[in-house]
């Protein structure tokens, strides 16, 4: 823990925000500071503190500059630093999303699986198998940039993007795998569907899935969700 | 207690001060391009500085109103008409039932528009600002559009006694076509040789015309880099200088991302962004200096505290005369 704290590095961006890098390289522990830091740094923070966006090295803090000067926000993150602590027994919040593979859900598994060499099952099991941590959100609404992909699984995009993937498709992406979280065009290989909304934002909960929580795919058959 | 839109282009969109909290699950904050002009009109009319008001630029925006009110337009590019009657910008202007306000493009520029009361719309996220993208705030999610009717709020004062109120010229950011715009170095200048410094600071750049309200792309000497451009996503401000491996830099503006994964080699400091927003793609000319956080934060504290001052004096000139007339 110490060791991350001295090679810390805090930057202004601008006037009206700073960022704390913690690495250089996409690695689950630094990943978990970040996200343990950025808790930490969100709870009961001073007035015109803004809010504390992590990712998979850095936490940048928007802060509102007519209510607080540089050096008074640069002060209170050395103090929260200070106290900054990771316990061992800290687990991060699973996800579960019950996902259909294959068939028309997912029109391109045929394809993964040609491409790795495995068959379709194996495919899944593969991808299911894992418990991927979230490292950060971003690009879309509600979309996770999930880490710890099977690197055996993976498939290079599509050559021509589709100009429609329906929010719920699961896919593969090179050496990356995520969920659609709204309807966007795609290149992304689709090897299943989820019926589990990632972003509503009608709800008291508008997101389902938190930057620094960890997901799991669950194989469901289609009936069992109503598909 | 409505406006109705009669007229207008794509770029009409109901903006207040952003969604804010939301931009580590990726939804990106919107709101104004200039926040100097945003914040002028609110308080010209008598609103807080976070009422939903609209933002256009490039056509005309004509509207019909079915109550009575007062309206402000600041920005630069704009002019405001009465029923075909010119009106002055940067000032509280009475209108009353049956009325219609043209805001009519003048060369290029953003309008920011109040009205009295702030325009009420349902809140997505806690912000009325408008994403199209997201399909949130606005009204469903959408720009204005030829038909729309939205409903404004109740107004602080009475609109009578606040009409005439207007923000002297001295407190307004020196807009123009040649702007000079204040940076602050990084987080990124690792990733570029100090040659791309000096660039950045001794030529002219301007703005290509593609540009929109998620940023402005840059023409000029392209600016030298030592690492690749990709870095590790990481969380986006407004005025952020990336730069693809082109080195022509883009500044990230309202619409931009809540995360990027270009390296920035500095951020236009936020008293100095409506002259970079408001100076007009193709013909500006853009200059930038080096400065630090501390001249920063003074720099815009001064500018906001100078417009509310200005503000508060005209309205209280305003008021003495109302006053005065009666004895």
């Amino acid at each position: 823990m110490q060791k991350f704290k001295d090679s810390t590095n805090i930057q202004p961006v601008g006037d009206s925000a700073l960022v704390i890098q913690m690495g250089e390289t996409i690695d689950l522990e630094i990943n978990q500071i970040v996200h343990a830091l950025a808790s930490l740094l969100m709870y009961q923070p001073p007035a015109g503190i803004g809010e504390a966006v992590p990712a998979y090295t850095t936490v940048l803090i928007h802060y509102d500059p007519l209510q607080l000067s540089y050096s008074t926000v640069l002060k209170w993150i050395n103090d929260c630093m200070q106290r900054l602590t990771i316990t061992g027994s800290q687990r991060a919040n699973l996800v579960e999303i019950p996902t259909v593979y294959g068939g028309e859900f997912g029109p391109d598994l045929p394809t993964v699986a040609q491409h790795t060499g495995f068959s379709e099952a194996e495919v899944i099991s593969r991808h299911a198998a894992v418990e991927y941590p979230v490292y950060m959100m971003g690009f879309t609404p509600g979309f996770p940039y999930l880490g710890g992909m099977d690197p055996k699984l993976a498939t290079p995009r599509l050559e021509t993007p589709r100009k429609l993937v329906r929010a719920g498709s699961v896919g593969i992406a090179g050496g990356q795998t995520g969920i659609y979280s709204v309807n966007s065009p795609g290149g992304w290989q689709l090897i299943g569907f989820t019926l589990t909304v990632l972003f509503d934002p009608d709800q008291e909960q508008p997101f389902l899935i938190n930057p620094g929580d960890r997901l799991r795919f669950i194989p469901v058959q289609k009936e069992e969700i109503g598909l | 207690m409505t406006i109705e839109v009669m007229e207008t282009g794509p770029m009409s969109s109901i903006q207040d001060m952003g969604r804010r909290g939301y931009e580590r699950f990726g939804v990106p904050p919107s709101g104004p391009m200039d926040e100097f002009a945003f914040r002028a009109a609110n308080a010209l009319v008598g609103n807080s500085a976070n009422a939903a008001g609209v933002e256009t630029s490039l056509m005309p925006l004509r509207l019909r109103c079915l109550q009575n009110g007062v309206v402000a337009l600041c920005g630069c590019g704009y002019q405001l008409f009465l029923n075909e009657i010119k009106m002055p910008s940067w000032t509280a202007v009475w209108f009353k039932y049956g009325d219609e306000i043209l805001f009519q493009p003048d060369g290029f520029g953003l309008a920011e528009i109040a009205f009295s009361g702030g325009i009420i719309v349902p809140e997505r996220l806690g912000s009325k600002a408008t994403n199209q993208r997201a399909r949130l705030g606005g009204i469903h999610g959408n720009n204005l559009q030829q038909g729309d009717v939205f409903v404004l709020g109740d107004p602080a004062e009475d609109p009578v006694l606040m009409s005439g109120t207007r923000l002297p010229e001295l407190t307004f950011p020196t807009y123009g076509t040649e702007v000079q715009v204040g940076v602050v170095w990084g987080p990124h200048l690792a990733h570029f040789s100090k040659e791309a410094q000096s660039i950045l600071l001794e030529e002219a750049f301007s703005i290509q015309v593609d540009s929109d309200r998620m940023g402005y792309r840059l023409n000029g000497k392209p600016l030298p880099m030592v690492k690749p451009a990709d870095i590790l996503s990481e969380g986006m401000v407004m005025g952020a200088i990336q730069v693809p491996a082109s080195g022509l830099p883009m500044i990230m503006l309202a619409d931009r991302p809540a995360t990027g994964g270009y390296a920035r080699i500095g951020t236009v400091i936020r008293a100095d962004l409506p002259l970079l927003v408001q100076s007009a793609p193709g013909q500006g000319q853009i200059r930038f200096y080096a400065v630090d956080v501390e001249t920063a934060q003074e720099k815009y504290k001064r500018q906001i505290r100078d417009l509310y001052l200005g503000i508060d004096r005209s309205k209280g000139m305003v008021l003495a005369n109302i006053v005065g007339s009666h004895q």
